[in-house]
């Protein structure tokens, strides 16, 4: 299994000094910058953007999610001490994680049905059967913990190492590494349960 | 097909789905409600008062904002009554600090007290509080008389019947100008162990509590010499560590 066997080697660099003047961005964003807050955007919207949708599987509402995170981020910048770039894409996805759940728990009240994924450039067909397959999953992971959701996402959406996610999570590599083998032993016991089924 | 096999072309398409690029127009607007709370997050630290220093005001700078409030309190009125005249009413912390001066290891304080009392005398000479200023002066030297030196021919004992002698013209002057404290007795009249008028300057003779906390003896015999009646403020007021 290629997937789940996941090599390390493509990973162990993607952090590294990708964005030198990281650092001064974070600052200049402290102190307001427009331009600082741009480079921030673009640079992290995405992971932001795609964590969000990988828990939610809606379109919409992983887009109001990622605006939430980028407003609370401005209102909390100045707590934010590291600026190195794994410490500051941790920093947003621990702010989208929370948002995810505040967004769940609102939802839970108030069930919204979900957006189409809309690509003109995709095939209809294929977009169909990701989604598919992706609400296959993510219907599977509600029997997870919150923890074990949260280190699949980092793990097989946003691709970040063992290293990355035990930083990003604040745990050791080895119990990063322990919760992903539960986490994915589990998913396939319920797969196969319900394919059974 | 095999679970782990189905497992991975889940997590693929989960994968997929979710890195799909993010629609424009949320984006952008995204992007717009950031840069408003941007702004207004500048908004409202430009607003913030300035004693609350920093970006976040919280606890800790309202601590620090009172503390330093509390120390330029203290600090504006030792300086305004470092050298304030007897009976004003920051008249305490210039007796606090005569206080502390006499406490002071190594200190002389016949010379501390001359000094005190000719920077009374020289309150009196402006005019500034006049009464209590030569009431002060008196108890003053009624306390420096108890401490100086047996030896007569001490450059203090100078000091002191010059400063008697001032504190007597003053005394004199005022009670010629007439009471100028309201309520109160005669100014420039002691209530209380008032100098003798005569040539030879004699000390009070009642122990009385000085504006710098010491107790002032009776006067030893001896001290009522007519040497030295020179009428003026000879040693020169404000000297002794005073000021």
């Amino acid at each position: 299994m290629q997937r789940l066997e996941v090599d390390e080697s493509d990973r162990s660099g993607e952090f590294g000094e990708e964005l030198n003047g990281l650092a001064e961005t974070v600052q200049a964003a402290r102190r307001g910058e427009a331009e600082a807050w741009d480079r921030l955007f673009e640079r992290f919207h995405p992971d932001v953007h795609a964590y969000a949708l990988a828990r939610l599987g809606d379109w919409a509402s992983a887009e109001d999610v990622t605006q939430e995170v980028f407003v609370a981020a401005v209102a909390s910048i100045p707590r934010l001490r590291d600026h190195r770039e794994p410490a500051v894409q941790a920093w947003f996805l621990h702010i989208c994680r929370h948002k995810v759940l505040d967004h769940l728990r609102r939802s839970a009240r108030q069930s919204r049905a979900p957006a189409p994924a809309t690509n003109a450039t995709a095939d209809p067909q294929t977009v169909l059967e990701t989604r598919l397959l992706a609400e296959e999953l993510r219907a599977a992971m509600r029997d997870l913990t919150e923890e074990q959701r949260d280190i699949l996402v980092r793990r097989f959406v946003l691709d970040q190492s063992l290293e990355a996610v035990a930083r990003g999570t604040r745990r050791s590599v080895g119990a990063v590494k322990s919760m992903q083998h539960r986490a994915l032993a589990s998913l396939e016991r319920l797969l196969s349960e319900a394919s059974w089924g | 097909m095999r679970s782990e096999e189905r497992l991975e072309r889940l997590l693929a398409a989960w994968h997929d789905e979710s890195r799909r690029p993010p629609r424009g127009d949320p984006r952008d607007r995204a992007r717009a409600a950031m840069h408003q709370a941007r702004r207004a997050a500048g908004t409202a630290h430009s607003r913030r008062p300035w004693l609350l220093l920093g970006p976040r005001p919280g606890p800790r700078r309202a601590l620090l904002a009172g503390v330093t409030m509390v120390a330029t309190a203290i600090a504006v009125i030792g300086v305004l009554g470092w050298n304030a005249p007897a009976g004003s009413p920051l008249f305490q912390v210039r007796a606090v600090r005569q206080g502390i001066q006499l406490a002071l290891p190594g200190s002389n304080a016949a010379a501390l007290h001359l000094g005190f009392a000719e920077a009374d005398l020289a309150d009196a000479g402006r005019g500034e509080n006049a009464a209590p200023s030569l009431q002060d002066a008196r108890n003053e030297l009624a306390a420096a008389r108890a401490v100086l030196p047996s030896d007569r021919t001490s450059p203090l004992w100078g000091r002191y019947e010059d400063d008697i002698s001032s504190l007597e013209a003053d005394r004199e002057k005022i009670e010629g100008e007439g009471p100028t404290t309201p309520g109160g007795g005669a100014t420039g009249e002691p209530a209380t162990s008032e100098p003798e008028q005569s040539a030879s300057p004699s000390p009070p003779t009642e122990p009385e509590q000085t504006s710098s906390g010491a107790t002032a003896s009776p006067a030893p015999e001896g001290g009522g010499d007519s040497e030295g009646s020179s009428g003026q403020r000879g040693s020169g007021s404000g000297s002794g560590g005073d000021g």
